[in-house]
């Protein structure tokens, strides 16, 4: 099981100005000491068509963690408008908050920013060239998307890294021939097929 | 009766539901089940909703308590103990989570819309089981929890000291899919697809009875199988089991484990069995006299729920049809008066009796006083008694007294000695503290949120106040600290990403605002990447810590210029192997005309070595540098032996330059003799008089350490140095044809030389050294582990220790060597050797593939027994003595008493003294590698002491003591 869970996320600052940095308040717990440092991300995703324009934003490390509930701000400055490719500067995009312990990522979180003109002119006409320093970046706090991943934490035994097999499923011919279900529930007081026999 | 199937509750709309059990303060109950992307869940929810229509609708009555969502595989049960302190979990993750109610509120659990009002962590995480876990119960008293798996195992677990086992029950053969414990907490009952159900006694674990005849024709098609004991102790009902060819639940009456009853009526194998907890009373309606009775549910896979009175011989009720799919788990509240049922269709269903209809149950006292009546014992007595075997030895009590207070005195003096742990610092409780380390990132000190006090605010309101987003900033305070740390992480490990668990409810169910209208397509792929994303993802990271972990090893070199720190001594073997095509190419002088040689491309070096090499040739870094050894002084650094392959000779190393590489021998940055040589320097060694090493050109040099003088001129190898070892005049050498060759150099003469190609071939990894035993028998050292020594006398190489494929079956706690220091390796020369392999440690890592627990067992000891032998055969008492005692230690937690018997009687030698000088004592020595056998076997009977089963050997402990006591009296 995961060591760290993520308990709340609050997006500080937003909607702010395209040229303020990002600010996370995050609060986690932790279910046992951990031996090493958690490396939190912010990764800005440039552009929807490709990891290319990814830019990681920040990576800190946080530690020592021991046992208990944490909380932390995470600032990181805003991306580099440069590595942006112009069509995908204004409209939605995607900003992912990530953690990882000893080199893996065990969480993340993803959240929809849209960049947009507050100056309603701009608005009608964007201008070929994007004015980022008149664009307003609103980060859409309220749905956060979680993924986890399973990783090898401290003392995980091999067995909790073989990825679980199927449950033990009954077999496929025994299962419910409906035909002579009745569809509603029945109540019986005695049945004669239910007998307690005493041999 | 009523009857109530709740549609509120569900796993995340509809998942299966395998477990359900009431708390026994009837406030709450849990629920577990498959959660999100095949993980698992547990939910604890309020009762209240569920029996009283106005909680239902009540919107300020939270439903849902909690979600744990920690899992990573199906829950297949949740039971809460018997004071309602804990729930333990178990599933498909092989673990079992046992959860405490913290004192933190409630909280929204992160990126989903579920609020928990209460909030409950794990205080424990039990592993241990192999294979999914299906079933867990607590013991009467909450003294032990026992967990069933489909490793075959049983698991016992001591709930005073967790994870502690308490015992491994092996015995089934087939997948366990359930255990219950007898009232009075006597006899532990699991039942398993071996088509058998156990009785286990609690005193000593040991098989009670084994009972196969009603389950003879039962086939493995049900997913668990809960077995009941009745409350008042009398009858244990079985899940699943064949009557004439129907499938029926069997009673076995406790008195001789008779199976002449049983419940007949479902038309589908029984999965769950459950009592009510409570011995029930009820005046019969003909006569007026009041009938004492116990009730039992039975759920099946026909989705129908049967519910009987053992006083009567018709069931109560039948409810048919209840769910869409196989009944899996059902459980009574403590008043007696409901059953929930959950079933794998993902419902529950709730049944609600009135007290006439169930009966009055009897109150604890009376309870208490029947099982008094009836075993002598109660749950309550159970509790009290934290051991309730007899002890029959009064010296067993002093001396377990003795052992505690010495543990106490030894943890004490350790504390003492110890600085403080690096703990403490839970601070920072209302900043944040930020330094930064030596790449530049920062490194945060979290702010410590410490739990509040006083459980809950009855005003809360459940809202979620989450995952939002602020106008204002940040109001943590940020303390930034100037100073370079060092990050607490370790990058060398490569990252393994296993399959990606969204916990998220994307898209479908939420709309976005507006303003987010027009999403592109490829963005919500973003938030999860599929598996395939992330292995590639994980590789190029693998990559990148790769990159970087050298960017930081370079940078701290830089510090320190000498850059030839880097390997000591001969670089394993697997360094070389990723490296391979290096020194093949580089030493030609003509093909190398620059000293910076780029390294050619691995792929072509399957073509340039020959077919013949069975090993893979030794080769040296840049440069490298072997310690001398000799006389240790603090003071000056010892001298060295400084391989630099492509040394530089000033500046004029330009094109055309033929490449020199120089050995020499330096202390303290003088150096007092310097060799050049023409071919590459693949392997080097010294001892205190000679430094030997070995060129790409297939020659040996062996020079005097101090003057640097030739001794030999160099010697012609038969092909390219793979290893070299030299001790002493003796030298050995291990060529790429796998040939072994050793001479003396003092008298010129060859000792051995012999192919040991047969020893190399076909096995995973190379050899990882040679070397000489102190007595001069050579040694082959493969990484995979195993330990090869020359017999002298049969002119045969014989197997140290044990091979690989077994040793990762043996469980690892009987493989672990022991601590050794490299000095000891003359009174610990099998333990030195094979700690030089290094494979022996990390056998606990490697995923042990599942076999029968009695083969596991008979390897183990085959394993122990192998150990045994080569300690013999080394002649190493103290390697002898130490396998020995893990020997006993395997017999004694195994409970094989007859094997520990043989063992003892050995040790203590023939029982009639005056018999010593007659035939029988040719045979017995009193001594055994040098050690004494009955200082040995005193030493052994405490072990028995010390096993916390030690119990059930008591007898044989006094039995042994008694007679080693008499002996040692003959003898004065």
């Amino acid at each position: 099981m995961a060591k760290v869970h993520i308990v709340n996320v609050v997006v500080l600052d937003n909607p702010s100005p395209f040229f303020n940095p990002f600010q996370f308040e995050i609060t986690f717990e932790c279910v046992e000491d951990l031996q090493e440092d958690l490396e939190w991300k912010i990764i800005y995703v440039g552009s929807a068509e490709s990891e290319n324009y990814d830019q990681t934003l920040d990576t800190v490390y946080v530690g020592p963690v021991p046992e208990g509930k944490h909380m932390f701000v995470f600032q990181a400055d805003p991306p580099d408008e440069n590595k942006i490719p112009v069509g995908d500067a204004v409209g939605v995009t995607v900003v992912l908050l990530t953690c990882g312990y000893k080199g893996q990522e065990f969480v993340r979180v993803g959240y929809y920013v849209n960049n947009s003109y507050t100056d309603p002119e701009l608005q009608e006409n964007p201008p070929d060239v994007p004015q980022f320093d008149k664009l307003q970046r609103n980060i859409l706090g309220s749905q956060p998307r979680v993924t986890k991943f399973k990783i090898d934490w401290d003392d995980a035994k091999d067995a909790e890294n073989i990825p679980p097999s199927e449950n033990a499923s009954e077999g496929a011919s025994t299962s419910q021939n409906s035909s002579d279900m009745k569809p509603v529930l029945s109540m019986e007081t005695s049945n004669s097929a239910c007998a307690m026999e005493v041999a | 009766m009523q009857l109530l199937k709740p549609q509120w509750i569900s796993h995340d709309g509809g998942k299966a539901i395998f477990s359900v059990d009431l708390h026994p303060d009837g406030s709450r109950f849990a629920t577990g089940g498959q959660g999100q992307d095949s993980s698992g869940r547990v939910v604890v929810w309020n009762l209240q909703p569920v029996v009283y229509e106005k909680y239902e609708e009540d919107e300020k009555v939270p439903k849902l308590l909690c979600q744990l969502d920690q899992h990573l595989g199906c829950v297949n049960t949740v039971r809460w103990s018997c004071s309602g302190r804990y729930l333990a979990s178990a599933g498909d993750d092989k673990v079992i989570i046992i959860w405490q109610q913290s004192s933190y509120g409630g909280g929204a659990v992160f990126g989903s819309n579920v609020v928990n009002v209460e909030s409950w962590r794990s205080v424990a995480t039990l592993r241990g089981h192999e294979g999914d876990i299906l079933d867990v119960a607590w013991s009467p008293g909450d003294l032990w929890l026992a967990s069933a798996s489909i490793d075959n195992n049983v698991i016992i677990w001591n709930t005073s000291k967790w994870p502690e086992q308490v015992r491994v029950l092996r015995g089934h053969t087939g997948l366990v899919k359930g255990v219950t414990w007898d009232p009075v907490g006597r006899y532990l009952t699991s039942q398993a697809d071996d088509k058998s159900l156990r009785i286990w006694r609690t005193t000593d674990w040991a098989t009670e009875e084994k009972i196969i005849d009603p389950f003879t024709e039962c086939g493995g098609t049900t997913t668990v199988l809960r077995p009941g004991w009745s409350p008042d102790g009398q009858y244990l009902v079985s899940a699943h089991a064949m009557n004439n060819g129907g499938p029926t639940a069997q009673i076995i009456d406790r008195d001789g484990w008779n199976t002449d009853k049983d419940f007949v009526g479902h038309r589908k194998p029984i999965t769950c069995v459950r009592f009510n907890p409570n011995i029930l009373k009820k005046a019969d309606p003909t006569t007026g006299k009041s009938v004492q009775y116990c009730c039992v549910a039975i759920g099946s896979r026909d989705r129908s729920i049967s519910i009987w009175f053992t006083s009567l011989k018709r069931p109560l009720v039948v409810v048919h049809d209840i769910f869409d799919d196989s009944v899996l788990d059902l459980s009574w509240s403590s008043c007696g008066r409901y059953l929930m049922a959950v079933s794998k269709d993902g419902t529950l269903a709730f049944i609600n009796f009135t007290s006439e209809e169930i009966g009055y149950p009897l109150s604890e006292d009376e309870t208490n006083n029947l099982h008094m009546k009836l075993y002598g014992k109660s749950a309550r007595t159970t509790a009290s008694s934290v051991n309730p075997t007899i002890i029959e030895n009064p010296e067993l009590l002093r001396l377990r007294e003795e052992e505690r207070l010495r543990a106490k005195a030894a943890n004490a003096s350790e504390q003492s000695q110890r600085p403080a742990p690096p703990t403490p610092q839970r601070a920072p409780i209302n900043k944040q503290i930020e330094t930064r380390t030596a790449d530049g990132k920062r490194r945060i000190t979290p702010m410590f949120i410490p739990p509040t006090e006083g459980v809950e605010n009855p005003n809360k309101s459940y809202e979620a106040s989450f995952s939002s987003s602020h106008q204002e900033k940040s109001k943590i305070v940020v303390e930034k600290v100037d100073g370079v740390v060092e990050p607490n992480v370790s990058v060398s490990r490569p990252p393994t990403v296993f399959s990606a668990n969204s916990s998220s409810s994307p898209g479908k169910a939420v709309c976005l605002p507006a303003e987010f209208n027009g999403v592109p397509a490829g963005l919500p792929a973003r938030f999860s990447k599929s598996c395939g994303v992330n292995s590639e993802k994980a590789t190029v990271a693998a990559a990148d810590v790769q990159v970087t972990s050298t960017a930081v090893k370079r940078k701290q070199e830089d510090a320190q210029p000498i850059v030839i720190k880097r390997k000591r001594g001969r670089p394993p073997l697997y360094d070389r192997s990723s490296t391979p095509a290096a020194p093949t190419r580089a030493p030609s002088p003509a093909a190398a005309p620059t000293p910076a040689l780029p390294r050619p491309p691995t792929a072509t070096q399957h073509h340039v070595e020959p077919p013949h090499l069975v090993l893979p040739e030794a080769s040296l870094s840049k440069s490298a540098r072997v310690q001398i050894p000799g006389e240790v002084s603090h003071d000056v650094p010892p001298p060295l032996l400084v391989v630099e392959n492509d040394y530089r000779i000033g500046s004029r190393a330009g094109v055309g330059t033929p490449n020199l590489h120089r050995v020499s021998r330096t202390q303290l940055n003088v150096v007092s003799w310097v060799v050049y040589l023409t071919s590459h320097v693949t392997t080097a060694t010294a001892t205190s008089t000679t430094a030997a090493f070995t060129c790409h050109d297939k020659t040996l040099h062996i020079l005097d350490i101090t003057t640097g003088e030739m001794l030999l001129p160099p010697l012609q190898l038969q092909g390219r140095a793979s290893q070299l070892f030299v001790q002493e005049s003796t030298i050995m050498v291990l060529t790429t044809d796998a040939t072994l060759t050793i001479w003396d150099f003092k008298k010129r003469k060859r000792i051995l030389s012999e192919s040991v190609r047969h020893l190399v071939e076909g096995r995973n990894g190379g050899v990882k050294c040679v070397q000489l035993t102190a007595e001069g028998t050579p040694v082959l050292l493969l990484t995979s582990g195993e330990a090869f020594t020359r017999c002298q006398e049969l002119e045969a190489w014989l197997l140290l220790g044990d091979v690989a494929s077994v040793r990762c079956l043996v469980q690892p706690e009987y493989t672990m060597l022991p601590l050794c220091h490299p000095t000891d390796n003359c009174s610990r020369p099998l333990a030195s050797l094979l700690h030089q392999t290094a494979a022996y440690c990390g056998s606990s890592r490697v995923s042990r593939p599942i076999i029968s627990d009695d083969a596991r067992q008979n390897l183990t000891e085959v394993f122990i027994n192998r150990m045994l032998t080569s300690a013999q055969y080394l002649r190493s008492a103290h390697d002898y003595k130490f396998w020995l005692k893990r020997k006993i230690q395997f017999f004694i937690k195994e409970g094989l008493e007859k094997k520990l018997r043989d063992i003892f009687d050995d040790l203590l030698g023939p029982k009639d003294t005056t018999l010593t000088n007659n035939q029988e004592g040719l045979t017995w020595k009193p001594k055994i590698m040098d050690y004494d056998k009955k200082a040995l076997l005193e030493e052994f009977l405490r072990e028995i002491l010390l096993a916390k089963n030690s119990l059930q050997l008591q007898r044989l402990y006094s039995e042994y003591k008694e007679q080693l006591d008499t002996t040692m009296i003959d003898l004065i």
